[in-house]
């Protein structure tokens, strides 16, 4: 009947009605979101409900006509806004960074995705208000944990506290006294052509601004298109997303392509989610859309490693990913370091090895916040491993409702408890559920554990674990891998996107590293005080080149210093950050490593196998004296060790990103190298 | 227009032609722009959300600095005639040439070689034919690539072994040049 009506020109559509006329063209649309009926589009996306097809066939004008009628106009300033970005169809937006969505028709940017932040209190807040009043301030809007650390370590702040965001953000119940908040950013403000025509009006800028202009500019051509205020770049393998709750809540493959059954959204070709679902069961490979940056732990965790081209960076029998991925050309990663072994050096994390993806550990404020401004995840993330599997004391406890609850008070759904006293979590993706292994268990008396195993984790004669002074991952990471080295520059003589702005703003930022190993492991403090893999986190040596248009000698180096080549002529070499007292801030940050393995490493991992100098040596490595290997050459044609934090004495020989982390206590580090361990002890 | 062109042009009809078209189709050959085929055709275009603007010869494109090394061409390759679907996998040459000297080869291989919703041939989407990145390394090598003239050399084979080559010169240009 209804469709006889539909074709008859009698079925009536919208409120009061069976259902929106868009179903009439987009018929076989998934269902997006389960309350909300399948028929009722415009509850979400605006537009016209009362327009329907009426039988008009694609391609004619009259389709188009009522097409047009029932869709929501493209806003008359859509070409100009998209400016100089690739060809598209008319009023695709869906490349466009925060600046551009900010200047978009509001009632247009629902249309298109009704979960924008932009838009998103009057959609999914009206059944979601808490996590749309909190997500704003959650690291995953503000991008701050990219900005103040790089800029703490170049010396354009005084003290860790953030900033900027990508975003602004207010808090106005914060609570100053809270670890690693603040109460508001502001927005990293880029520099325009005429804004950097001032600053060199009367020549070259001092150091101060001439680095500021520089690190402002770099954090924004190279940080901003990772949040969820903005779209990824959407135009290339692995960089496909929306903004807003469908950043994570709608998933892309990798290729950005539709597998739905709307027969109008177009098949073969980006970019489009897969299905038009709103789901919490998101792959990691959604995440590492954004996560193949930063800490790469979306690459880690899936067992990928990123090298780059170039023998330096490609073992000759390692087994690239043969894609395009990540807007770079096959080859760029691997995963396999050697395919002539029969192993892999770079699984992926045992976790994922068992059908875990990144939503079975990081759930609500993990990932939306909960209204505080976080200076980093390390702050923001409220979950760790003894969460989930106990400690080597205490098997992981509900409380008196069965609920499980992570350290920070954040509820664990996935986690219930069996009848026969199982820690069971149930996966997201699949729906399986995954008996979560107890240590406690497992070193109680009879509990299966090996002598290995007690000896790692049980106490000794005082009481004492390594866990008490040592986070899981610690030992238990299949491999860990070191980015050394990383030469910035940032050139006046070309112009790049911003992806803030969407425009092109003064300067090339680029940025390519002096080294990778995979063959060392460093230990540090985490912020919560115990110790932890610690990682050289972007060990900056900027170049700046100046340009002829602001009155400088074109190419001329403005920052660096030339040193010999080797070949008989020079090279120019980047500055290290130097502030806060130190000469060269290579910058260290303990992370968890995603790469976490069943078994622990083994006990000479972190102590001396015998007295040898040679084993001295490689032990002092662990605790930040430096191994020697990866010597960092500065501006002035003098070396800095690039896996070294420690000099001689004991004392830190750069400045500390994050607060609560450093070098290991002295005492500690003395007990720590003092032990020797049997070889033969795994 | 090739003898191929002109049936695969006569294919484009209107959907409610679609019957019909089928009909000619088997009575005249004409075949599947998504189906393997004698003289399978390869076109590079540039464009995101389902626009395609083929490069024409020595059109300016767009050269790329990857975030973290490597320059490069985002492309789009468009078949037709070569086997393309939902599952269908290919493998990709990507070249760049200098004065006839090879510049930059890499190989994508197990690609998926996606039919196009009109099924008027197959799509890889934001494919990067890029430079050698040991040889083009600084901004300054950025900075010779710019406004130079260029072969991008590309050959796709589908997973039954047959090719399409794209052979188009173009000039490389970076953003904004000062």
């Amino acid at each position: 009947m209804l469709a006889m009506l539909s074709s008859s020109g009698c079925q009536k559509y919208g409120p009061g009605h069976d259902a929106d006329g868009c179903v009439t063209c987009h018929e076989g649309i998934e269902q997006a979101h389960g309350p909300i009926a399948e028929t009722r589009c415009s509850v979400c996306h605006g537009g016209d409900p009362t327009i329907a097809r009426r039988g008009a066939a694609p391609g004619t004008a009259l389709y188009d006509q009522r097409k047009a009628e029932a869709h929501v106009p493209i806003p008359s300033n859509w070409a100009e806004v998209r400016g100089d970005l690739p060809p598209s169809p008319e009023g695709f937006i869906r490349d466009f960074v925060p600046n551009q969505l900010d200047a978009i028709d509001p009632s247009y940017l629902q249309f298109i995705n009704p979960s924008d932040t932009r838009v998103v209190e009057g959609t999914c807040g009206i059944c979601h208000p808490s996590h749309v009043a909190t997500m704003p301030n959650s690291v995953m809007a503000t991008n701050v944990g990219h900005y103040y650390p790089t800029l703490f370590l170049a010396g354009q702040q005084e003290d860790r506290t953030p900033i900027y965001g990508s975003v602004p953000a207010v808090d106005p119940d914060c609570d100053p006294t809270l670890e690693g908040t603040v109460c508001s950013l502001e927005p990293l403000e880029p520099y325009l052509h005429d804004e950097v025509e001032a600053l060199f009006a009367d020549g070259v800028p001092e150091d101060d601004e001439l680095l500021r202009l520089t690190y402002h500019s770099y954090l924004s051509k190279k940080c901003a298109s990772c949040h969820q205020s903005g779209f990824n770049r959407n135009n290339s393998p692995g960089l496909y997303r929306s903004t807003g709750c469908a950043s994570c809540h709608f998933v892309y493959d990798k290729l950005g392509i539709y597998e739905g059954g709307d027969p109008t959204i177009p098949k073969g070709v980006p970019v489009h989610p897969k299905r038009h679902e709103i789901t919490t069961a998101i792959p990691a490979e959604h995440c590492a859309s954004c996560h193949f940056q930063g800490g790469r732990i979306g690459l880690l965790y899936r067992g990928i490693r990123e090298g780059g081209f170039g023998d330096a960076y490609t073992p000759p029998n390692a087994e690239p990913v043969p894609e395009t991925l990540y807007g770079h050309a096959p080859g760029f990663y691997f995963n396999d370091e050697d395919t002539t072994n029969d192993f892999d050096e770079t699984p992926p994390d045992v976790h994922f090895q068992k059908g875990l993806q990144c939503v079975d550990c990081h759930v609500g404020r993990d990932v939306h916040g909960d209204g505080r401004i976080y200076g980093t995840s390390k702050f923001q993330v409220s979950i760790r491993c003894e969460d989930c599997h106990g400690t080597v004391r205490e098997r992981a406890t509900p409380d008196e409702s069965g609920a499980f609850w992570s350290y920070k008070g954040n509820h664990l759904k996935q986690l219930h408890q069996a009848a026969d006293g199982s820690i069971v979590l149930t996966g997201r993706m699949d729906g399986a559920e995954h008996i979560v292994p107890q240590p406690a268990d497992l070193l109680a008396e009879g509990g299966g554990g090996s002598a290995a195993m007690h000896r790692a984790m049980g106490e000794d004669v005082h009481g004492w674990s390594h866990t008490d002074d040592l986070t899981c991952d610690s030992c238990h990471n299949s491999f860990v891998q070191y980015c050394i080295g990383c030469h910035v520059t940032y050139d006046l003589r070309l112009d790049e996107i911003d992806f803030q702005l969407g425009t092109a703003t003064p300067g090339l930022t680029r940025g390519s590293r002096t080294a990778y190993t995979l063959d060392h492991m460093m230990l540090a403090t985490a912020p919560d005080g115990r110790a932890q893999v610690v990682h050289p986190s972007q060990q900056v040596q900027m170049s700046v080149f100046g340009d002829a248009d602001y009155g400088t000698g074109e190419g001329e180096l403005l920052h660096g210093g030339m040193v010999d080549d080797g070949e008989g002529g020079t090279r120019p070499v980047g500055k290290f950050r130097e502030a806060h007292g130190f000469a060269a801030n290579l910058g260290f940050a303990p992370m968890f490593q995603h790469t976490t393995s069943r078994a622990g490493r083994p006990c000479s991992t972190c102590h001396r196998r015998d007295d040898s100098p040679e084993e001295t040596s490689r032990i002092r490595g662990v605790y930040g004296f430096g191994t020697g290997e990866f010597m960092l050459q500065g501006h002035d044609g003098n070396y800095v060790d690039g896996l070294r934090f420690l000099d001689d004495d004991g004392n830190s020989t750069t400045a500390w990103p994050h607060a609560g982390t450093g070098p290991l206590s002295e005492e500690v580090r003395t007990r720590a190298m003092g032990v020797v361990v049997e070889d033969s002890q795994p | 227009m090739s003898l191929a062109a002109t049936v695969h042009a006569s294919c484009r009809l209107h959907p409610l032609a679609l019957a019909l078209s089928v009909c000619l189709m088997v009575a005249t050959g004409c075949s599947d722009p998504c189906d393997s085929s004698d003289d399978p055709q390869l076109i590079l275009g540039t464009g995101v959300g389902g626009a395609f603007s083929p490069i024409a010869d020595d059109q300016d494109v767009g050269l790329e600095a990857a975030p973290q090394g490597g320059f490069g061409v985002t492309a789009l390759l468009r078949t037709l005639g070569l086997s393309a679907s939902d599952t269908s996998l290919a493998n990709a040459q990507l070249d760049v040439l200098i004065d006839g000297e090879l510049e930059g080869s890499f190989l994508l291989t197990d690609a998926r070689l996606l039919c196009r919703s009109d099924g008027e041939g197959g799509e890889i989407s934001g494919v990067v034919v890029g430079f050698d990145p040991d040889v083009y390394v600084t901004t300054d090598d950025l900075l010779a690539l710019n406004g130079q003239s260029v072969e991008l050399d590309v050959t796709v084979t589908d997973e039954t072994g047959n090719s399409a080559q794209a052979l188009k010169p173009v000039t490389v240009v970076y953003g904004d040049q000062d």
